[in-house]
């Protein structure tokens, strides 16, 4: 997982091999807890197996944790900031209805909008507000 | 099982994972710092490339706007040129007469910028070019943002001290959020979204409407109308482009003319964690941020004249301020308006003259 900088003068890069390293130090670690932990079971030391077959799954468990983490992260670096959506709300001078649609380049606030398209006079509506819609809430935020 | 000699050394699994075990202990007390700055300089190199991306996004943003306004075919040179410029404070070892020297050097910038903006978007109308000038503003300070880190971070590296790596990667949440809202800001003002920070100058508009602005001073425009019998005096910064202008000199010229019975300034105030977004305060005082320089100005027409100085502010987060106004803000713009409706109601006697002055930027109003 390498994601160099391509401006040559900057110093720094997102190499990562270092960090896979020491996650997969951990892995080793914890699976040699484990295979402790099952050879002490099997010799009926029951308490110190159960404390290092616990150990080795946290070590694997947190390996795991780091490992889905610095994929989010790399992907979160290489994603392009995307614009904000904008709605402009309209209100009819003669039927006072109200209309919300995406914002379009040029409008600002009690200017003019589209044509009322509910009274059929055909007039600008007034451009009451232009606000920023709302985003969906996140699973489990 | 290894012979050795005459002894005999018994290396089990149990053994070997206990050698090792051991060596790990070692290794994790000698080289324990080196970890935690390795793990450290990676979190700062994350949100460094990260801010790399967004200060090309911004540029880039930029150039596009330039582009479609210019008769120029690349103004690439002459962005990179505009994004590096410095403002130069006046010096303060005698601080006598040195807000009026601050002021002529921010509005020597801001002419600078405007008049060279000028003549590379031609095609650009007066809206258009103010945009640009802030585009181009928070382009400079996403560029801004991204040095500093970077100095900071292989300052750290080259020296390695763990004191500078430490600071910067406490630092590291301030700085994206910080980074977020500039982003924000950048496709505000390139679009022409009205944001946060206009929410005085939507006040002021609201409370205008249906009556028209006219050009007063130096980019701001003033709407003289009644309310339920009192002569009202709008002030807000000349919309829809992106600008603040100079409220300061405005109210000055206004209150050295005319005898208010009160002055209502309205603004955006940041506000804590943990308050809500929208909700209004009520204060004394001149309600305006900035260097301070109109805040000065309007401190001290205020006090010469003897006019009462009311404040009404928004509260919002720094990044609500710079992007696009929310619906939380929206409700707190009409609760302004409301708000300034009873406050004149309460303190100017009928027929008498109040100025309410919208501070802010005026992006997207009217």
């Amino acid at each position: 997982m390498t994601m160099s900088n391509n401006n040559s003068g900057e110093r720094y890069d997102l190499n990562t091999s270092f960090f896979l390293f020491l996650l997969g130090f951990l892995v080793l670690i914890s699976a040699s807890l484990i295979y402790n932990g099952i050879t002490n079971l099997q010799e009926e030391y029951t308490t110190t197996g159960t404390i290092s077959i616990g150990l080795g799954l946290l070590g694997l468990v947190l390996a795991g944790y780091n490992l889905f983490r610095q994929q989010g992260r790399l992907s979160m670096v290489g994603r392009a900031p995307t614009g904000p959506q904008v709605l402009t709300r309209e209100k009819c001078k003669s039927c006072n209805s109200e209309t919300t649609r995406p914002f379009k380049e040029g409008e600002y606030v009690y200017g003019n909008g589209d044509p009322c398209t509910k009274c059929g006079k055909g007039e600008p509506m007034l451009i009451s507000t232009i606000f920023l819609k709302k985003p969906p809430k996140k699973r489990g935020s | 099982m290894v012979v050795l000699g005459q002894a005999e050394l018994q290396l089990d699994i149990p053994t070997l994972l206990n050698l090792l075990f051991m060596a790990v202990f070692v290794v994790v007390i000698v080289f324990q710092q080196r970890i935690q700055m390795y793990i450290m300089l990676k979190d700062i190199e994350f949100v460094l490339r990260r801010v790399d991306l967004m200060k090309d996004e911004s540029r880039r943003i930029s150039l596009e706007r330039l582009k479609k306004n210019s008769t120029v075919p690349d103004p690439s040179a002459f962005l990179d040129r505009v994004m590096d410029y410095v403002l130069l404070e006046p010096v303060s070892l005698d601080p006598a007469g040195i807000v009026w020297k601050l002021d002529y050097i921010l509005k020597t910038g801001d002419d600078r910028l405007k008049a060279e903006i000028k003549q590379v978007a031609t095609k650009a109308g007066d809206v258009e070019r103010d945009n640009i000038s802030n585009v181009v503003e928070v382009a400079a300070s996403l560029s801004l943002l991204h040095k500093t880190v970077r100095h900071y971070y292989i300052m750290g590296k080259k020296t390695g001290s763990q004191l500078i790596i430490l600071q910067l990667q406490m630092l590291l949440p301030e700085v994206m959020i910080q980074a977020d809202a500039l982003m924000g800001a950048l496709y505000a003002f390139s679009y022409g979204h009205p944001i946060g920070d206009g929410t005085g100058a939507q006040v002021a508009a609201s409370l205008a409407y249906p009556s028209e602005f006219k050009n007063t001073g130096r980019d701001m425009e003033v709407c003289e109308t009644e309310f339920e019998g009192r002569k009202m005096t709008l002030l807000k910064s000349k919309g829809p482009g992106a600008t603040v202008g100079y409220p300061g000199d405005a109210v000055q010229d206004l209150i050295k003319k005319k005898k208010y019975s009160l002055v209502v300034m309205i603004d955006s105030g940041v506000k804590l964690e943990g308050e809500k977004s929208g909700t209004i305060l009520e204060g004394i005082g001149a309600a305006i941020g900035g260097p301070g320089t109109e805040r000065y100005k309007i401190e001290e027409v205020v006090t010469k004249k003897k006019t009462p100085l009311y404040a009404i502010l928004i509260r919002m987060s720094f990044k609500e301020a710079i992007t696009p106004v929310t619906e939380d803000i929206l409700k707190g713009i009409e609760a302004a308006t409301t708000r300034v409706k009873e406050v004149i109601r309460e303190k100017v006697p009928e027929g008498g003259k109040v100025l309410v002055v919208g501070v802010g930027n005026t992006i997207g109003v009217r």
